[in-house]
Order: structure tokens, then C-alpha cells, then sequence
């Protein structure tokens, strides 16, 4: 344990440097170190038989999870499905169900190749991201010196 | 430390709200378009790099990064990132002028303050 210690407190030390300002684009990869990846898929069912349309929402949540196993991404959840159903307009027997299903569990360097991937497919997805700075003492920028240290 | 909370939350009693709170967290959303998803990152440096001559400007103390948050949905020719920057100013006295001065550059920023002592009543 102490030696974690020793060896976390050097390897922050060590990042902690001054950046130019110029070289700003730099700190979100040294500082946001900790990095929580989410994909969102919105669907979009019609049918008039009312039994089917939640079951084909599954299907495609199962397709989803097999195109990411083909690219090694193989902890990714769906961690929560919503959606609401219009009954049918006058003049038709169709219903309609819209909704997302949110993914978690995306590994933060395959989440870029993931989107590329579903939108390849024809699934609409968004990708969304939430980075933190795990060292307090990083990247502060200090007005009185002009520097992020 | 109980007691020096205390003791600040006490003279906090004489004093404007904004003067009591030492730590204000302030978040700055930002948008653009990238072509790939790996260069949102420099989008977000860029954004940062418009905070620092406010900073200076106003002498706001230490800014604090403290985390992004932000989407990529994709757009004709590449990807479309809004988020946001969060940052906290320590000591928070001057972040009523960074964020005027920001606001003259045409960028929004969003301020809550808070102060480090928490009171027992609240443990």
C-alpha cells in the first residue's frame, strides 16, 4: 500500500508541470483522467399489432451489444430503456413506439469507434462522455503567475 | 477544524453571501464541430484557453479544472460536441468580475458558490 502511495504521489508530481498557455489543448488528456463513457440509441417502432413493438426494441438492443462484442467492447450494458406509445391517428391501426436505450459500461478508447460503428449500421447513436480530475492539485491555472500547473 | 467551521459560519453571519463562500464552482458550455470524435478534446483545450486572460485580468485566484461533460452526435461531415467546462475559483472573491469579463467576451458562464465548512446539523 505504500508503495502505491510512493509511486502515485511521483507520477503526480511528475504531471505536475507547467503548460504554456498555448498548449492548453493538451489538458483535458493530462488532467480529466477519469472518464465515464455512455452511448445513446434512440428507436423507433411502428406496427398494429401492439404485443410486438417492445419485443423489437429488445431485438435491437441485442443487436447492438453484438456489433460492440465485435469490436471487443464486451461490458457494455443497457443500464435503462424509455419510450412511450402513441396510440393510432384517425384512419389508421398503426401504433408507434419511440424511445432510447442508454448503454453503459463503454470502454472511453472504443467509445469513438463504437459510434462510428453503429451509425455504420444505421443506428442513430449518440455518444456522451464525463471526465474528472482525479488530482486535486492538477491543472490549476494560477492568475497571478498566468501558468495552468 | 469543527470549531473553526464554526466560527467562520458565525462571522458568515455579518458578512454578503458571496464573501462567506470561498470556493465558486462555475460551469462554461461550450459547442463546435469536429470531424472525428478524438479531436473533441482540442475543442475543449481551446475553451479552456479562453478562461485563462479573464483569470488574469480580474486576479481570480486559482482556477480549478474540474471536469468536462459533453455529447457527440453525428452531422453531416463529422460530429457535433456541446458540453460543458467546469472549473472552481479559489479564493471565490473575484469570480463575480471573471465572469463579467467573460460575459464581455460573449462567453455564458453558470455560478453557484459553496463554502468548505459543513454544518453538524447537516452530517
Amino acid at each position: 500500500m505504500k508503495r502505491f502511495a510512493a509511486i502515485t504521489g511521483v507520477c503526480l508530481s511528475l504531471l505536475s508541470f507547467p503548460v504554456a498557455a498555448d498548449d492548453t489543448d493538451m489538458l483535458p488528456g493530462i488532467c480529466l483522467t477519469q472518464q465515464i463513457a455512455s452511448i445513446h440509441v434512440p428507436f423507433n417502432e411502428a406496427n398494429s399489432d401492439i404485443a410486438v413493438l417492445r419485443p423489437a426494441v429488445n431485438a435491437e438492443i441485442a443487436q447492438i451489444q453484438s456489433l460492440s462484442n465485435t469490436i471487443g467492447v464486451t461490458r457494455m450494458k443497457a443500464a435503462g430503456v424509455n419510450y412511450s406509445i402513441q396510440p393510432p391517428p384517425e384512419g389508421s391501426n398503426t401504433y408507434q413506439l419511440t424511445g432510447q436505450v442508454n448503454f453503459d459500461g463503454v470502454p472511453f478508447a472504443k467509445a469513438p469507434e463504437l459510434l462510428r460503428l453503429l451509425i455504420a449500421k444505421g443506428f442513430p447513436a449518440t455518444l456522451s462522455f464525463v471526465e474528472y480530475n482525479q488530482g486535486p492539485g492538477l491543472c490549476r491555472f494560477n492568475a497571478s503567475t498566468g501558468q495552468w500547473e | 477544524m469543527t470549531a473553526l467551521c464554526l466560527l467562520l459560519l458565525g462571522l458568515s453571519q455579518v458578512q454578503a453571501a458571496h464573501t462567506v463562500a470561498d470556493i465558486a464552482n462555475v460551469s462554461i458550455p461550450f459547442g463546435g464541430e469536429v470531424e472525428q470524435p478524438e479531436q473533441a478534446h482540442a475543442l475543449i483545450g481551446h475553451k479552456i484557453k479562453t478562461l485563462a486572460a479573464p483569470a488574469t485580468a480580474v486576479g481570480a485566484g486559482t482556477i480549478h479544472l474540474q471536469s468536462v461533460a459533453y455529447t457527440l452526435t453525428p452531422v453531416s461531415g463529422g460530429y457535433r460536441v456541446e458540453g460543458n467546462v467546469f472549473i472552481d475559483i479559489v479564493p471565490a472573491v473575484r469570480t463575480d468580475d471573471f465572469v463579467a469579463v467573460l460575459g464581455k467576451k460573449g462567453i455564458q458562464a453558470n455560478v453557484s458558490y459553496y463554502n468548505r465548512c459543513i454544518p453538524l446539523a447537516s452530517r
